[in-house]
């Protein structure tokens, strides 16, 4: 009787913010556990008894890589709640920051995280000394993404233009039209993202998903669209509850999502892409036809392809919102007079997948009760079965590298779980 | 090439939500109201961002929370000058760049200002919404001393940078 623990403390910033311990006993796997700090729930507590107009700027400090994906799903949710819609062309510059995050939060992940993975290096400072070009293509997508927010959210960390109803302030024409060269130049670097990672050595894997995204009639989902999954799932976006359930784990404090009667699911650009492939800004499709991407991605090692592919298609999309925009006659809808209260529930997709709102307002217009589910906690359960799989297949690895492919078989989903705290990790005494 | 109207910069990094890991802000924010001759940054976000401000500064100070055994509010300093490694370790995660790794890979990218001082102050409590600890609340008063005799000696006040103060996220 043999037994194996391999642990991961890939968070190495924070120990036991995120890690992961596998157990094996003889040559089965009998545990996998991905332990992950969730801050959302200190968020849901802080949250209640405060204005909900104040939520899109409290939630968006959950997450200082996706702080737009905060206050989209908040705000989405409170305007639910009260009856309202924005359209036009607010709705437009909603959609035309969320294009900026998506570019500066994929360009990231992809050059600085997950390339080192495929071209063997231990990180992207080791890798820049050979692919310097590479790196600098990363950095300046992401600059790009961050001149967007900027542009729209006031600052690119943590946005503070954002408010129910739409912007404190809208740019002019002229002030949007300096997205334009800036823009140019990325789609240019993100066609060379995707012809760069389509070119890289994966290993072989394949596995079984439902993916779960939004789906909208006419475009790429991002701010809206019905719930989809690939086994079937159709509802509006508001009911998520009714499909879905978090369940409590006894080793992290993230809870696990689940379906509801099901199992676990995948959300994130894979599933994006095999759910809306059809719906690809026209370029972005003829990218992905052009290097042969298939039609649905199963291999997660390839998620990095269409990562690729969707920073092609916010570039693309940016472009095409700037170049039509029109100011609106007022930055924001004022909410409606008259709230009784009431309950509003939003989904948008955060880079890494969709992330839920649901609050609870008083008459007053005072949060009852907040609930936020976001993107990693409802892949958690599913990246423990990539790496169940990935380690079913690799039990003659010596613990070292098994801990590196664990490693990078989670870097696949790009959770979103060291952004709690920046603090380093030192090993070495200082005085 | 450094410009010499460029005055020096200072950044705070951190999360105020956890505890002592807010340290680098809160000595950011006060800085910002009390010195001059510098630009100061408070900074929350996404770390390799910061390579963006460090290009053709003559120096920059980077103030975090740091963790390595020592007692809770005890205070580190480090200078990189001539394009050695950061003499702290490289760590890797999932999901973003430590700063010692974004300090490295600017390096490596030859982006990083002419002089780049670090403080880092050990930090004891985490808990979210736990606040600063006494011991870290006490570091914060030597670090804003310290740091603000690094701006003084950098060189007197240009035009721009008595001027230039500002957070980019208060």
């Amino acid at each position: 009787m043999s037994e194996r623990t391999v642990r991961v403390n890939y968070v190495a910033r924070v120990e036991g913010e995120g890690s992961l311990r596998v157990r094996l006993r003889e040559r089965s796997v009998e545990e996998v556990e991905l332990q992950i700090f969730e801050p959302p729930r200190f968020f849901e507590a802080m949250l209640r008894g405060r204005d909900a107009k104040e939520a899109p700027d409290i939630t968006a400090r959950i997450c200082g890589i996706c702080p737009v994906a905060y206050q989209m799903s908040a705000c989405h949710a409170i305007e639910r709640a009260h009856g309202l819609t924005v359209g036009g062309a607010l709705r437009e510059l909603r959609r035309l920051l969320y294009c900026g995050e998506w570019i500066e939060s994929h360009a990231l992940h992809i050059y600085l995280l997950h390339a080192p993975d495929f071209l063997g290096y231990p990180d992207a400072v080791r890798m820049a000394r050979d692919h310097r070009e590479e790196v600098e293509t990363g950095l300046a997508l992401k600059k790009a993404g961050n001149t967007v927010l900027r542009l729209l959210g006031g600052r690119e960390v943590h946005p503070v233009n954002v408010r129910v109803g739409g912007f404190y302030r809208v740019p002019s024409r002229e002030e949007l039209s300096s997205l334009v060269p800036v823009l140019e130049q990325a789609l240019v670097a993100a066609e060379r993202t995707v012809r760069f990672a389509v070119g890289l050595p994966f290993p072989a894997a394949e596995e079984d998903y439902e993916f779960v995204a939004l789906r909208h009639g006419s475009e790429y989902p991002m701010n809206e669209g019905d719930l989809v999954s690939s086994r079937g799932l159709r509802m509006p976006q508001e009911r998520f509850e009714e499909a879905f359930e978090e369940v409590q784990v006894p080793y992290s404090t993230a809870l696990h999502a689940r379906r509801k009667g099901g199992g676990s699911y995948l959300v994130g650009p894979m599933a994006r892409y095999a759910l809306n492939r059809d719906l690809l800004p026209a370029g972005a499709r003829k990218l992905a036809e052009g290097v042969g991407l298939e039609e649905v991605v199963r291999n997660p090692f390839r998620s990095i392809v269409v990562r690729a592919l969707e920073v092609y298609a916010a570039c693309e999309e940016a472009l095409r919102l700037v170049h039509r925009y029109t100011p609106p006659a007022r930055p924001f809808v004022e909410l409606p007079e008259g709230f009784a209260g009431g309950t509003g529930a939003a989904v948008t997709e955060a880079p890494r997948g969709i992330l839920y709102h649901r609050y609870e307002i008083a008459p007053d217009g005072l949060v009852r009760e907040a609930r936020i589910v976001p993107p990693t906690s409802q892949n958690q359960a599913r990246i423990e079965e990539d790496l169940r799989h990935l380690v079913e297949r690799s039990l003659d690895l010596p613990d070292p590298a098994l801990s590196d492919a664990c490693e990078r078989a989670v870097r696949n989903h790009d959770p979103c779980i060291s952004c709690a705290t920046h603090f380093l990790d030192l090993r070495v005494e200082h005085v | 090439m450094s410009s010499p109207t460029r005055p020096p910069l200072v950044i705070g990094v951190g999360r105020d939500e956890r505890g002592d890991d807010g340290v680098g802000l809160d000595v950011a924010r006060a800085l910002a109201e009390s010195v001059s001759g510098a630009e100061v940054v408070v900074w929350t976000g996404e770390l390799t961002a910061l390579l963006e401000l460090f290009e053709g500064r003559p120096l920059v100070i980077v103030v975090d929370a740091v963790r390595s055994g020592a007692p809770s509010g005890t205070v580190h300093r480090w200078e990189l000058a001539g394009g050695q490694p950061f003499p702290l370790p490289r760590t890797v995660s999932t999901h973003g760049l430590s700063l010692a790794s974004v300090l490295d890979l600017g390096r490596s990218l030859g982006r990083l200002s002419e002089r780049l001082v670090v403080y880092g102050v050990e930090v004891g409590q985490l808990g979210e919404g736990s606040g600063r600890s006494a011991a870290v609340q006490e570091a914060i008063a030597i670090v804003l001393e310290r740091v603000g005799r690094e701006v003084g000696a950098a060189g007197p006040p240009s035009p721009r940078a008595a001027t230039s103060s500002g957070t980019a996220d208060a």
